[in-house]
């Protein structure tokens, strides 16, 4: 890569993935309570008794009733300032413009209604995510899984738009994107497919469900890893237009799989975001594996075009920008973990992700340093 | 001298049938490996009566997939020898007619065999409709088609590849795992009578419909890949 962004772009990833895998792997204090009785709407500020009010500071904004969604009960979220917290078990608010009813349970099955301090975009910075209630650390596996998943989805729409433009304009460069954003998607969609079922062991009990969601993506795993057989074993000639219809094909494929297994029934999404802490985690993550992805993806295909041009038999110096290819996050932060088992999880899931990258940027490498020695060959 | 469309694919499909009947290889081998599936099958699960009316969607439709793979190579291996694909490339007949010509020849050799094992089907499992026959008799059109026509596709893609047995399951069964999903489901409730299949059936109708334009619209692409 001749360019200064690339190592910038490297910096940037390295960063951003620090800082996600440490948000991700330390514990903040929780900021989340719950009310048992039942309060009428007022305009004056009220004072509501609750489980605990340990971490909820005065000014910042308190959302009440955030998982009031059972069949029968219209949602009443609000958000409303934090007057003042007179003792460890109360919280004074501004005012409610609704009533709340705590004595029925919420969503998730507890009884009362919730409140969780927002924590201010100001403070989000320095402010790890709090444990969640029923999968604690093991929850955290989701802050590399879902990421993930946005790249490999985002790979592989990427892979359907050059391969329909390649079908259009027969453009070498639309056919050279496509192979690569399907190689470099099918990466992040192992990650996926192994955290997936490290994090669902522990939630569900089970590794896995033949749900809508988790069949459909499993199908997608297989059709890219049937198309990049059929890029390895066609003729040369033909392979662009032949894998270029099989993606079509295959984007085709993706919704009818979504409909045809919510036919056959659904499992509960078990995760439920009650802290801002969390979304703003999992926003740095995505960044964070966005820009990673963006990476990898140019120096594959940095790869493959020296690598055509190679095969053509033209000598062209292939200055590859080897700088900062190889990531890896070097914070860890202990926090006082309760059951050891749960950290176990959490963790596989983190290492089985990055054993993934590291093994596929090594076979980058490999492929990258065979290049340097044709290259030499040829020269020589 | 243009040919309409229906008469070349008429033409095709009567040249494909004269072909298969002289030889009778396909159906010779479908027709084992369909048989095979199902006696194996019995002896890996004892099914009773009830159980066997639960099982036996995913078991018919499994015996028929691997068997139309198996029909749908052989089907395109034909028109490698004697250079026929290239000659079909450089003439002036549109290739749908090509297309539409084998997908139908391949659609009436596999309604055969499920003709030829449904009451084997019925015999070795005991089954017994509780759901009333004619939707399954519309399911098995469907669901026919619907393996036939991406399959006569994906042949038609890998036979000019290096390992061609392989690449035609690798990339068929992805693709039509909805369907196949979907096939099973309502043959499974047409037997045990539990649930309704419309809603299956319309989905494999929906399915058969995007699939079919989407083959025919590629097809001419994928032959002419050079």
């Amino acid at each position: 890569m001749k360019t200064k962004l690339y190592p910038l772009l490297a910096a940037l990833a390295f960063i951003l993935i620090c800082y996600g895998t440490y948000l991700g792997l330390s514990v903040g204090a929780s900021k989340t309570t719950r009310c048992t009785i039942n309060v009428q709407s007022s305009s004056s500020p009220v004072t509501l008794p609750v489980v605990s009010s340990a971490n909820f500071v005065p000014g910042e904004q308190a959302h009440i009733d955030q998982l009031s969604h059972l069949a029968d009960v219209s949602p009443v979220e609000e958000s409303q300032t934090i007057v003042a917290v007179p003792d460890a078990t109360h919280i004074t608010i501004a005012r409610l413009d609704h009533d709340h009813d705590g004595t029925v349970p919420s969503k998730d099955g507890d009884l009362g209604f919730i409140i969780t301090d927002w924590t201010p975009f100001a403070k989000l910075w320095s402010a790890p995510p709090p444990l969640e209630a029923t999968m604690a650390e093991v929850q955290r596996i989701f802050y590399y899984h879902v990421p993930a998943a946005t790249c490999a989805y985002t790979l592989f729409f990427l892979n359907f738009v050059a391969s329909i433009f390649y079908l259009w304009k027969r453009n070498e460069k639309a056919d050279m994107l496509a192979q690569t954003s399907a190689e470099v998607g099918l990466v992040f969609a192992t990650v996926v497919l192994i955290t997936g079922p490290i994090w669902a062991r522990y939630a569900w009990g089970k590794w896995w469900v033949w749900d809508p969601r988790l069949t459909t993506f499993l199908m997608l795993w297989l059709l890219y890893v049937s198309y990049l057989v059929l890029r390895r074993s066609s003729e040369k000639g033909s392979t662009a237009v032949l894998a270029s219809a099989l993606a079509v094909f295959a984007f085709l494929d993706v919704p009818f799989s979504y409909w045809a297994n919510r036919l056959k029934g659904n499992h509960p999404e078990p995760i439920t975001i009650l802290d801002s802490r969390m979304i703003f985690t999992l926003m740095v993550n995505m960044a964070a594996f966005l820009v990673f992805a963006g990476l990898i993806l140019w120096f594959r295909y940095e790869l493959e075009r020296a690598d055509r041009r190679i095969a053509a038999v033209h000598v062209l110096r292939a200055k590859q920008g080897v700088v900062a290819s190889i990531i890896f996050p070097a914070m860890f932060f202990f926090q006082d973990p309760e059951g050891l088992r749960r950290t176990h999880f959490m963790f596989a899931g983190y290492i089985a992700a990055w054993v993934v990258y590291a093994v596929y940027l090594l076979f980058l490498m490999g492929r990258l340093s065979r290049l340097k020695k044709e290259e030499a060959a040829l020269r020589g | 001298m243009s040919l309409s469309i229906a008469k070349l694919t008429v033409s095709n499909v009567r040249k494909d049938l004269r072909l298969e009947w002289r030889s009778r290889d396909v159906i010779n081998s479908m027709l084992f490996f369909a048989l095979l599936v199902v006696v194996i099958f019995s002896f890996a699960f004892d099914p009773t009566v009830e159980e066997s009316r639960r099982m036996a969607g995913g078991l018919i439709w499994t015996a028929f997939l691997f068997s139309t793979t198996t029909a749908l190579n052989q089907s395109w291996a034909r028109e490698l020898r004697n250079g026929v694909l290239d000659a079909y490339r450089v003439a002036p007949a549109p290739p749908e007619a090509l297309f539409l010509g084998k997908v139908l020849a391949n659609f009436l050799l596999v309604l055969l065999l499920e003709c030829l094992m449904a009451p084997l089907f019925v015999i070795f499992y005991n089954l017994s409709s509780v759901g009333p026959y004619w939707q399954l008799i519309v399911i098995f059109l469907l669901g026919t088609w619907a393996l036939v026509v991406n399959g006569t596709f994906f042949a038609a893609m890998s036979i000019r590849t290096r390992n061609r047995e392989l690449m035609l399951p690798l990339l068929l069964l992805p693709i039509a795992i909805p369907a196949v999903v979907a096939m099973v489901k309502a043959t499974s409730n047409v037997l045990t009578g539990d649930a309704s299949p419309l809603l299956h059936i319309k989905f494999l109708a929906a399915y058969c419909v995007v699939f079919s334009g989407a083959s025919f619209l590629l097809f001419e692409t994928v032959l002419n890949a050079e």
